[in-house]
């Protein structure tokens, strides 16, 4: 009987300890990769550019090597960043993961587009609908949409790229991917050298400012707060315009949720946040003289931002419209 | 068959088993109130709980943790009587209110009503938690049926329940996908947790896990008498329909409340009562105090190992008492079957 009786708390605290182990492991990677943001602009520029001028391109991209031939003009894309890069060398996707909601596409990405067809959720874009519009070419995100690039594949070539777990430097060398398999280098280089003067002139901007205030950008949805660290988008973009990030970058966990008590410890001077819900930890936090001692709280600089420009799309339009929005935010908040 | 329970568990190992509830709530409690992402020294924690907050340490102790403490206290310690009452009531010892689909009914009101309609989220969560709470429960029963006196069936009171609460869980999960395409939001709607918990949600919780507990205690004479079988109790004179409606009543106030403040926490109403008469028996009188006070212990406990889980990062314990809960049940579950 007393044997009985212990052998669940012995379970159980075997199982507390392999968790606690979990978590020590989980916690002392990372925070090694602030490298590369300013400078990685340049990064994947060498290897693929010459294949542009090719009819029949090897593209290396995360999930293999894919052949493309010819000028692609049936494209389908799972992100928004790719429609965006896709429109900015003037080709029109026929097919586009918008989560069912052409909103959630940000205005000038979504007028370049013109008419396509929806694909459904970003994370699972629809494959009949993917077939049905006979694409000469795919292009998916490396990470939300791994699981599908075998079967995408047997379809159409198919290019995995970094959007959402990439940051600046990442998402820009997507951008030069997606240009050789457009064969259209020339086009896209033009794109990111026009984004890099654009953050450059921003810079001078908030060059301005008194002090430069260290960033927090967080995702709020219902009972989420997720904030972003040096190694997500936003924060890239926003190092790329002199403002330090709140939270070092951490590779291996770009965006992580937060407590209160962790947001306090960490003490922002600037706050941007994106609301999913109109009720979210910070409509909650308000109320606690903590969160309004919070520098970035007690100085008037946390500001709320649209969600579709600064959460949902990446890529060079939403980079240029982030930085612009965050320095016309911090400069009228003086 | 109550008299020889007491005589097989007597008096002192079930005041041990309380007492030892009572000090792991405690240490489980102080030693949440010393874990976060600040380093406050154990003293700032204590002079916390003698009422001053001065200090930027003691005000977060004294604002964020004892709050959140407070809030895993009282809804594992509801939610542990609750699972007893629910077993009490319709005499299955698998039943439980995250099994029968009063969770996930109390989850999918509110989870409704934050993604179709938000303002109505700013009514009342309580109470739109209550209502789903309440429909589920109703389904189930309804799905349940009577067997050929008015008793309940077990078998189809399980199936029912595990049915509707899969359903349930599934719109929920829909209803953020389609809505969020947010990730994190649907595992707190799957698992709830108390890491987001301030005073708001304290104030609501305390009164209300306090009534509820106070309600099963109250019920646990009545709860004995049942579970000699429903033919002997009512021979005994009890209104047995009656009590089952009470019971019901307390478990849907109970886990309405819960997912309100806390999300749909799972494991603990079934766990905790099962941990519990291993060490006290089967008597309500002794088992009700008992499990409350090991269910509020374990939801802090859980909530405290949560801040291992990926530091400084928060997971919400509800991960950690499926963790928990899961593996025990399933020894549980084996043992019982060897031993029949």
């Amino acid at each position: 009987m007393k044997f009985s009786t212990l052998r669940p708390a012995a379970i159980a605290l075997l199982l507390v300890i392999s968790l606690a182990a979990c978590g020590g492991t989980a916690g002392s990677t990372g925070s090694q990769g602030a490298a590369g943001l300013a400078g990685g602009a340049g990064d994947g520029a060498g290897g693929g550019a010459g294949q542009c001028g090719k009819t029949e391109r090897t593209i290396a991209h995360a999930l293999g090597t894919t052949t493309v031939t010819g000028d692609p003009s049936r494209v389908v894309v799972t992100e928004f960043s790719f429609a965006d890069g896709a429109g900015l060398l003037g080709v029109r996707p026929v097919g586009v993961a918008d989560d069912s909601d052409r909103n959630r596409i940000i205005q000038p990405i979504r007028e370049r587009l013109g008419d396509y067809t929806s694909l459904g959720l970003r994370k699972s874009p629809s494959l009949p609908v993917i077939a049905s519009l006979r694409p000469d070419l795919i292009i998916i995100d490396a990470k939300r949409n791994a699981d599908i690039y075998p079967q995408l594949s047997a379809m159409a070539p198919t290019i995995a790229l970094t959007s959402q777990e990439g940051d600046l430097a990442a998402n820009i060398a997507a951008m030069r991917v997606l240009g050789q398999a457009l064969n259209r280098c020339a086009e896209m280089e033009k794109a990111v050298t026009g984004l890099q003067d654009k953050l450059a002139s921003i810079k001078t901007r908030i060059d301005g400012l008194p002090a430069k205030p260290k960033a927090l950008f967080a995702v709020a949805a219902d009972k989420t707060f997720s904030a972003h660290n040096g190694a997500a988008f936003v924060p890239s973009v926003l190092s790329a315009i002199g403002l330090e990030p709140a939270l070092p970058a951490d590779q291996s966990q770009p965006q992580a949720d937060m407590g209160l008590e962790t947001l306090v410890a960490t003490a922002p001077e600037a706050m941007f946040i994106a609301n999913y819900t109109p009720q979210n930890p910070i409509t909650a936090w308000r109320a606690n003289k903590l969160f309004t001692g919070i520098p970035a709280v007690a100085s008037n600089r946390l500001f709320s931002v649209d969600p579709d420009v600064w959460a949902r799309n990446r890529g060079v339009t939403a980079a240029e419209m982030v930085a612009e929005q965050a320095a016309d935010l911090l400069l009228n908040a003086k | 068959m109550t008299a020889t329970l007491r005589r097989r568990h007597p008096a002192r190992p079930w005041l041990a088993a309380a007492a030892g509830g009572l000090v792991l709530v405690i240490a489980a409690a102080v030693w949440h109130l010393t874990l976060g992402a600040v380093q406050v020294p154990a003293g700032e924690v204590i002079s916390v709980l003698t009422g001053h907050a001065s200090t930027p340490g003691e005000m977060i102790v004294a604002d964020i943790r004892l709050p959140r403490v407070l809030v895993a206290l009282a809804v594992g310690a509801a939610l542990a009587a609750a699972g007893v009452v629910m077993q009490g009531v319709t005499g299955n010892p698998l039943a439980a209110p995250d099994l029968l689909g009063v969770t996930a009914g109390a989850s999918f009101a509110v989870v409704l009503a934050l993604t179709v309609v938000p303002r109505l989220a700013e009514v009342s969560t309580v109470a739109l938690a209550l209502c789903g709470a309440a429909a589920a429960g109703c389904a189930v029963l309804a799905l349940a049926g009577r067997s050929k006196g008015s008793g309940l069936r077990e078998n189809r009171l399980i199936l029912g329940g595990v049915t509707v609460s899969a359903l349930l869980l599934s719109l929920t999960q829909g209803l953020i996908i389609f809505h969020e395409n947010n990730a994190e939001s649907v595992v707190y709607w799957l698992v709830g947790g108390v890491n987001l918990s301030q005073w708001r949600e304290a104030w609501t919780i305390l009164p209300v896990a306090l009534a509820g507990i106070a309600g099963c205690l109250a019920m646990a004479s009545r709860l004995n008498v049942l579970a000699l079988g429903e033919e002997m109790a009512r021979s005994l004179g009890q209104r047995v329909a009656l009590v089952r409606l009470c019971g019901a009543a307390l478990v849907i106030l109970i886990s309405g409340a819960c997912v309100a403040v806390a999300g749909p926490i799972g494991f603990v109403g079934l766990v905790v009562p099962h941990m519990a008469r291993r060490l006290v028996g089967s008597d309500h009188v002794r088992l009700l105090p008992v499990s409350a006070l090991f269910g509020g212990a374990l939801l802090v406990l859980a909530d405290a190992v949560s801040h291992f889980v990926n530091p400084p990062n928060e997971v919400p314990a509800g991960v950690v008492t499926a963790l928990l809960g899961a593996p025990y049940f399933v020894w549980l579950a084996r043992r019982d079957r060897k031993s029949a």
